[in-house]
């Protein structure tokens, strides 16, 4: 969507998005702002046209009116029904404009949320981070760890021993790893002494067979 | 069975090093032990009990190769490199051949010492006091 969208449409697209966010209606939107949005539409688009046709063309067109008017007076519904038929017209002009602003707003906030985050990360983080890295380190890290050691020592690490030294996971893992060392070192020395038995009594035979 | 099922002359020389070390550290306690509490509780250790010591003392070696190899063919050291004293059709030594096995071997220890040169070219690798006591010393099976 390279295209820029209208300000105004743009505007009520994100007035019915924040409407929306804060719970104020519900999707879709409200048949009357449908009906008021599509009238000030077609007024809007009235006003356009006839500034468009201003000028000479204005008495040629009042007669022309009139003359249409008499026709269409004689052949067009009655006034309830026209009426009817504008509101429906206008309710469905309104809901569509509305459609249309409203994924219009959304993707302007998106896509500008999205710059800005990247606006950000590009020129303010890092410098943030680069002026504040040296301070944490000299001033807030040994000043937190001052602070935290005490209690660390007195609360935490007995609790930690604690717990490990009653966990009966832990006592498992120590007993099992303690009798892989032992079964592991077992086993290594009886494959030694297997091999320089081989070896002994290769070297003997050679030895005698020589 | 195959030359690498029997235990070879490093693997018994090396499990007699160890069974020799843990008699080096029970025999004294044997021996002084008992007349030394004796003492700490009553004063001076009658005669017998010093005599009775010293038998014990002198007899636990005996005791220690006779009966293990009887129970379980396993001493100390054989557990710890891993061999069985067994006979030579496989089965477990009885309590006469493996006390006498054992007192054959500590009363002519040169002999016994000399003996082992055999297992070098013996098939089964049998020392002279095997092929004496009809057995073999076998490398036991890893447990998985």
């Amino acid at each position: 969507m390279n295209e820029r969208a209208p300000l105004g449409r743009l505007a009520l697209g994100a007035t019915v998005l924040a409407g929306e966010r804060l719970k104020l209606f519900d999707k879709p939107v409200p048949e009357t702002l449908a009906v008021l949005v599509g009238v000030a539409e077609r007024g809007r688009d009235t006003a356009r046209r006839a500034l468009r046709s201003a000028g000479d063309t204005a008495k040629k067109a009042t007669d022309s009116a009139k003359k249409a008017g008499d026709t269409v007076r004689k052949f067009s519904p009655s006034p309830p029904k026209r009426v009817r038929e504008f509101l429906d017209e206008a309710r469905s002009r309104g809901t569509k404009t509305i459609r249309i602003g409203r994924l219009e707003a959304k993707g302007f906030v998106t896509r500008t949320m999205d710059d800005s985050i990247r606006w950000a990360e590009r020129t303010i983080i890092p410098r943030m981070v680069d002026d504040m890295t040296p301070h944490i380190i000299n001033n807030v890290v040994p000043k937190l760890i001052d602070g935290v050691m005490p209690q660390i020592r007195s609360h935490v690490v007995p609790v930690i021993i604690e717990d490990l030294s009653t966990d009966e996971r832990i006592r498992t893992l120590i007993a099992e790893q303690s009798h892989s060392i032992v079964t592991e070192a077992t086993e290594e020395l009886r494959e030694n002494s297997a091999r320089a038995d081989d070896r002994l009594e290769d070297s003997f035979r050679k030895l005698f067979k020589a | 069975m195959s030359t690498s099922d029997y235990a070879g002359l490093v693997t018994r020389m090396a499990a007699l090093v160890v069974d020799a070390i843990v008699l080096t550290l029970i025999v004294p306690v044997m021996a002084d032990g008992p007349p030394s509490m004796w003492a700490a509780v009553t004063g001076e250790a009658p005669g017998w009990l010093k005599s009775l010591s010293q038998v014990g003392a002198a007899l636990l070696p005996v005791l220690y190769f006779g009966l293990l190899w009887w129970g379980t063919g396993q001493t100390l050291g054989g557990l710890v490199f891993g061999t069985v004293v067994r006979r030579k059709d496989g089965e477990h030594l009885g309590p006469v051949r493996s006390l006498l096995r054992s007192a054959v071997g500590l009363l002519l220890p040169i002999i016994w010492l000399a003996g082992m040169v055999v297992v070098l070219w013996d098939p089964h690798r049998r020392a002279l006091h095997d092929r004496l006591f009809d057995t073999v010393v076998l490398r036991k099976a890893r447990r998985v």
